[in-house]
């Protein structure tokens, strides 16, 4: 479980955040909702200790994490996948390079257990037959799903994903979605999603937050967002995609 | 009267406008100087935590192995062709302009002397400095900062690993062992080419020549030289490392850390030849 406990963060004068509040349950699909640039990946990196906060606590399975050095902070990460906007794959090497990569520099798993980690990873993403192309020879989708099996393949508690369907065409951002869900029934690992398209938000989020100017202004269940009475949530309602 | 009163008002608001502009414009003056120097010594304490933690991870380099000799290929096999190419015109050179100064003085024969010493001493090790800075820096810093731009450096420290660890130290590691081979090739070169000049331009018997250098060269001129190879290692591998690392706001973004890295680096590599020169000299 991750907890946010009002959580602040400000760039030099400019505040990000302001007193956020969230928590995510284990085995549930998370959703946080927002305009860009409203500070929505920061919460991710907040939540694995790639930044720290100005005020208030993240609780990582019961352990405050906020204050940890950063060598501390390796073995809590692990716990975690990541799935980056831009996919932040290693350009230079092979999809089955950066598959296996982690579980080369972090597990000390013995090379056949690493084999199989990767082709198994391969498989759930439908990427048989491009296990020694180079990242740049992919289109978007397949960058995106060798991203998320870059980051199931440790087999952590909960995924994080920052704009999984941004820029992506419709089926591969369906194919991503159905793959996300899949993660959940298959795996049993919670996620979180962080997305400015609401459409993806009731396609496979349990729950979702709201994130306006700094703060969350809706923290619920994903059905009760339509009864949400907030001119924020009404006008994104009417429009799906924000885009401001 | 009217009027009169209110030409002196208008003069002394305006008068009183422009000593407030000037206020104002001091104010923002100082505002921004200051600003500017709590950014130099955030960014001097950044540096020195990042050295530190390359350093304290250079136990490590044993469990990164290939990126140290993938490393060492590119800032010493790689880099061997241009070194070269600048030791050999540079000491060619050297042996032109001295061998003209030295004749005038009928002390042709001091050639080779004033050569080795010259390249040895200083130009060998600067030169080779210099190119590496520009060659090996720059690499460095567009590669490291393209990473951090695209969030691979994120996605590292995201899984668990360290990213000082697995990019800088094999690159110090790698410039630490392989810029002392690169400094004695460069002298080689240099000397070679020197006593090529000394042979075909100035007419002078290379017996002559290799007899001015060899028994007059002592230990302290190759711990001049040689010590400055371990020095420009960790500067041009820690400032262009660091302002790899340090890239942001898109492509434009890596080319002005990329330079930053390489002027910086070039800059101190200048700095650091003369005081290792003046401290070596004068305590030897």
């Amino acid at each position: 479980m991750i907890e946010l406990r009002q959580v602040g963060l400000k760039y030099g004068e400019r505040e990000i955040l302001k007193n956020v509040s969230l928590t995510i349950k284990d085995n549930t699909i998370k959703a946080i909702l927002g305009p860009s640039g409203v500070g929505k990946s920061t919460i991710l990196k907040l939540m694995l200790g790639l930044i720290k906060p100005n005020s208030g606590q993240i609780i990582v399975d019961g352990t405050d994490i906020t204050n940890m050095k950063e060598t501390e902070l390796y073995a809590i990460r692990r716990k975690m996948g990541m799935v980056f906007q831009g996919n932040a794959l290693f350009d230079s090497m092979t999809i089955s390079q950066n598959l296996g990569f982690f579980l080369r520099e972090n597990m000390k798993l013995p090379e056949d257990e690493i084999t199989r980690r990767v082709a198994e990873q391969i498989q759930f993403a439908g990427l048989e037959g491009y296990e020694e192309q180079l990242p740049e020879s992919l289109s978007g989708g397949m960058r995106r799903r060798v991203a998320i099996g870059r980051a199931m393949i440790f087999k952590p508690h909960m995924i994080l994903f920052d704009e999984p369907t941004a820029g992506l065409d419709p089926v591969s951002s369906k194919k991503i979605l159905s793959l996300i869900s899949s993660l959940r029934h298959n795996n049993n690992l919670g996620a979180v999603i962080v997305t400015h398209i609401i459409d993806d938000v009731f396609n496979v989020a349990d729950s979702v937050a709201v994130l306006y100017k700094g703060e969350i202004i809706f923290d619920d269940v994903t059905e009760k967002l339509h009864h949400a009475e907030h001119p924020f949530i009404r006008s994104i309602l009417s429009d799906k995609i924000l885009e401001l | 009267m009217g009027r009169k009163n209110e030409k002196p008002t208008i003069a002394r608001m305006k008068t009183q406008q422009s000593r407030s502009g000037a206020l104002a414009f001091t104010r923002t003056l100082q505002e921004k100087l200051l600003l500017e120097m709590k950014v130099f010594f955030f960014t001097m304490q950044e540096f020195f935590w990042f050295s530190i933690r390359a350093f304290v991870a250079i136990p490590k380099a044993k469990q990164y192995w290939r990126d140290v000799l993938d490393q060492a290929k590119i800032c010493g096999a790689d880099s061997l062709p241009i070194v070269l190419v600048s030791a050999v015109s540079i000491g060619a050179l050297l042996a032109i302009e001295v061998g003209n100064l030295l004749e005038d003085f009928g002390a042709k024969t001091m050639l080779g002397r004033s050569t080795a010493l010259s390249v040895i001493r200083e130009l060998g090790p600067l030169l080779m400095g210099l190119m590496l800075s520009a060659r090996f820096g720059s690499r460095n810093g567009a590669e490291l900062g393209a990473m951090q731009i695209s969030e691979q450096i994120d996605a590292l420290r995201a899984f668990g690993t360290d990213p000082i660890a697995k990019l800088v130290t094999p690159r110090l590691v790698a410039a630490l062992i392989m810029f002392l081979p690169l400094t004695a090739f460069s002298d080689f070169a240099g000397l070679q080419s020197a006593a090529y000049m000394a042979e075909h331009y100035h007419r002078l018997d290379p017996g002559i020549f290799w007899n001015s250098v060899y028994p007059r060269l002592v230990a302290k001129d190759f711990v001049v030289g040689f010590l400055k190879a371990p020095v420009f290692a960790i500067i041009i591998t820690l400032v262009s490392s660091f302002n790899g690392f340090a890239a942001r706001g898109g492509t434009s973004g890596v080319g002005r850390s990329t330079i930053k890295g390489i002027v910086v680096s070039s800059g101190l590599v200048l700095i650091a030849n003369f005081y290792v020169s003046k401290i070596v000299l004068e305590n030897m």
